[in-house]
Order: structure tokens, then C-alpha cells, then sequence
């Protein structure tokens, strides 16, 4: 975070730093909130969890905004496992309703491939490890995209991913930014900043 | 375990979950489970309920069977070349550089010839588990040394 200072080491508020366009993230820390927030343009949420397979973000969303998430989890996945995690729109699965598709690369091999899929809901990463993903809520085209380090204990090892999962229904109102789901417990936090 | 709530949504006519009891959308009659994961449940064209033991084997199955299908496809992608050279010679009635080519790459045809025989043993597995806990002691993975 860069912080001006004036001449004498103090908090720069003039007129010649601050511009209406120039702010830094207010964090806001929705662990355990019961209600959906706000979210402003400029702000963080901040939401740790721990031991969770659910974990609601308790934002309120509408159409025309736009976010970008960090996932950082802490797990030790059990023997033989690897799944996808989701962030469920309006805290709620809507059967088939999102096109998946992604490439990736791994330790078990150095071609990149990739892969489609049908969802139930937003998949932003595989398994554990930690994952960058931008939030484009326009209710005519709902979208997720994620960079991910994905890691499973099983077949791929350690992978880094690009995944895109679009909602393809083009009517419903996404107004709850969501509920994160994990296939088993999981620990660590999740950063929400609200970009428009 | 977490609670779920089932309904057909009334515009889509799809099944919807809501993992918060206040996201079911007013006017709809919901039912309530207890669920490890809320793709536990399903519609079958007459009720909402949870899946069966053996409907969740056969959803891992093909789960499993799609890994294992884009896994063996990255791994001969590597050698893909060398098959696309003889093709090329066998066009040509080349048969003499298409002998040459398979001694030269006789080491990575060999592989090819394992991770086929690999890809085989492991459809069946995963075809012949009996439990979700065999299945997914199940692990994609071709290690060199069974190319030896």
C-alpha cells in the first residue's frame, strides 16, 4: 500500500494527491456476519474461516459490478482426493446451469490441456492451494474467471490453471454474491475487493 | 453435513439448492436435507431426493473416466510426432524410412505402448470398483517405471 506523505511526514489529503479516481481498500472483515453487506466500490471484505465445507461471503451484489476474490486455504487434502470448489451465486446451486472450461498444466506432465465441464454453480479452483478470481456480475453475462494454483493429492500434483465458468442463464438477478463450497473441511480466508 | 433446500426453480424449471434457509426465493415450497454436498441431491423427473449409493458411484465413474481420458491424452500428445512422422513415411511407401524411424524411436513407442496398456488396466478399475472409497483410492497417475 502506498501511503503519501506531505514535506513534514504527515498524511498527504491535499488537493494536489487526492483526486476523486485515487483511494486505497477500506477493509471490512465479514467473518461471521448474518446479513449481506454492502460492498462499496473501494472496499475489502475480509472473511477467514476455519475447519468450513461451507463458507457464506454475506455480500450483496447487482448487476453492473465487478470484483476480484482471493481464496488462500489451508488443507491437507485426504488420500486419493481432488475436487472443485464453487462459489454458489445467490447462495444457491442451479442444476447444470454454468459451462466450465479451463487449461492447466501440472507435475505429471508438461503439455498444457484442458478441459470442459457442466456445473452446478461457479468453479474457481481445484482442490486446495490458493486462487485469484475476477467477479463480472451483468445479469445478461455472468462470469467467473480464475488463476489458480490448484493442487490435488492424487493424480495432477501441483498445477497452475486458467479457468473461465460463464452462468448461462441470462435473466436471473445475481444479487448475493454467493456461498464458497469445498469438498472437504477447509481453513484460511478469503479477500473480497469490489473494483465497480 | 449442512442443511440444504430443494426446489424446482419456478422460471427455469431446474432443481435449485439454497444453502441459506432466507435464499429460497418467496413463493416456493422447499425441502429441507441434510447433506455432506448439495450436488447430493437430484430430481428425478418425480421427486426430490437424495442420491443413491450406487447413482454417486456412477457419477464418480465417469468423473474418474474423463480424468483418466484428458491424463492419457496429454501423456501421448508428447510422442504425437513421432506417429505423425511414420504416417507421414507410410504415405509415402517409404518403407524403409518408416523402419528407420521405428528403431529410432523405439524407446518412446514402447511408452506409448505401455501407457495404452496402463490406460487399459485403470478403465477397468475404475469400471469394477465397487465402493466410492475403492474409487477414489484410485490414483490417475502412470509412473515411468511401469514403461520398464
Amino acid at each position: 500500500m502506498i501511503v503519501p506523505l506531505n514535506g513534514v511526514g504527515v498524511l498527504d489529503l491535499s488537493a494536489t494527491y487526492v483526486k476523486s479516481s485515487v483511494y486505497t481498500f477500506r477493509r471490512v472483515d465479514l467473518t461471521g456476519a448474518t446479513s449481506d453487506y454492502n460492498l462499496q466500490v473501494g472496499e475489502e471484505a475480509y472473511i477467514s474461516f476455519s475447519n468450513a465445507t461451507s463458507v457464506p461471503l454475506r455480500i450483496a451484489t447487482q448487476s453492473g459490478t465487478y470484483y476480484e476474490m482471493d481464496l488462500i486455504s489451508f488443507v491437507t487434502l485426504k488420500t486419493g482426493t481432488g475436487a472443485a470448489i464453487f462459489l454458489n451465486p445467490n447462495n444457491t446451486t442451479y442444476s447444470n446451469a454454468f459451462t466450465f472450461m479451463n487449461v492447466y498444466i501440472n507435475d505429471g506432465n508438461s503439455n498444457v490441456v484442458g478441459n470442459k465441464n457442466t456445473y452446478n454453480a461457479f468453479r474457481i479452483t481445484w482442490s486446495g492451494a490458493h486462487a485469484r478470481v475476477y467477479i463480472h456480475n451483468v445479469t445478461v453475462a455472468k462470469s467467473v474467471k480464475s488463476l489458480a494454483h490448484m493442487w490435488d493429492s492424487s493424480s495432477y500434483g501441483c498445477a497452475i490453471a486458467i479457468e473461465l465458468t460463464y452462468w448461462n442463464d441470462t435473466s436471473t438477478a445475481w444479487t448475493s454474491l454467493g456461498t464458497v463450497t469445498f469438498p472437504q473441511s477447509y481453513s484460511g480466508y478469503i479477500l473480497v475487493r469490489r473494483l465497480a | 453435513m449442512m442443511k440444504v433446500w430443494a426446489y424446482i426453480h419456478p422460471e427455469l424449471k431446474i432443481l435449485c439448492c439454497a444453502l441459506l434457509q432466507e435464499s429460497i426465493p418467496d413463493n416456493v415450497e422447499a425441502i429441507e436435507f441434510e447433506v455432506e454436498n448439495p450436488n447430493d441431491i437430484v430430481y428425478d423427473g418425480s421427486q426430490i431426493r437424495l442420491k443413491t449409493q450406487d447413482e454417486k458411484l456412477q457419477e464418480l465413474k465417469a468423473q474418474k473416466l474423463s480424468e483418466l481420458k484428458t491424463y492419457v491424452t496429454s501423456l501421448l500428445a508428447q510422442t504425437d510426432y513421432i506417429i505423425t512422422k511414420i504416417a507421414e513415411a507410410q504415405i509415402q511407401n517409404d518403407t524403409a524410412e518408416v523402419e528407420a524411424l521405428k528403431q529410432k524411436y523405439s524407446t518412446q513407442l514402447q511408452q506409448r505402448e505401455a501407457i495404452r496398456a496402463w490406460n487399459e488396466q485403470m478403465k477397468q478399475s475404475i469400471k469394477n470398483a465397487k465402493s466410492l472409497d475403492e474409487l477414489l483410492s484410485l490414483e490417475i497417475k502412470f509412473e515411468e517405471t511401469q514403461n520398464a
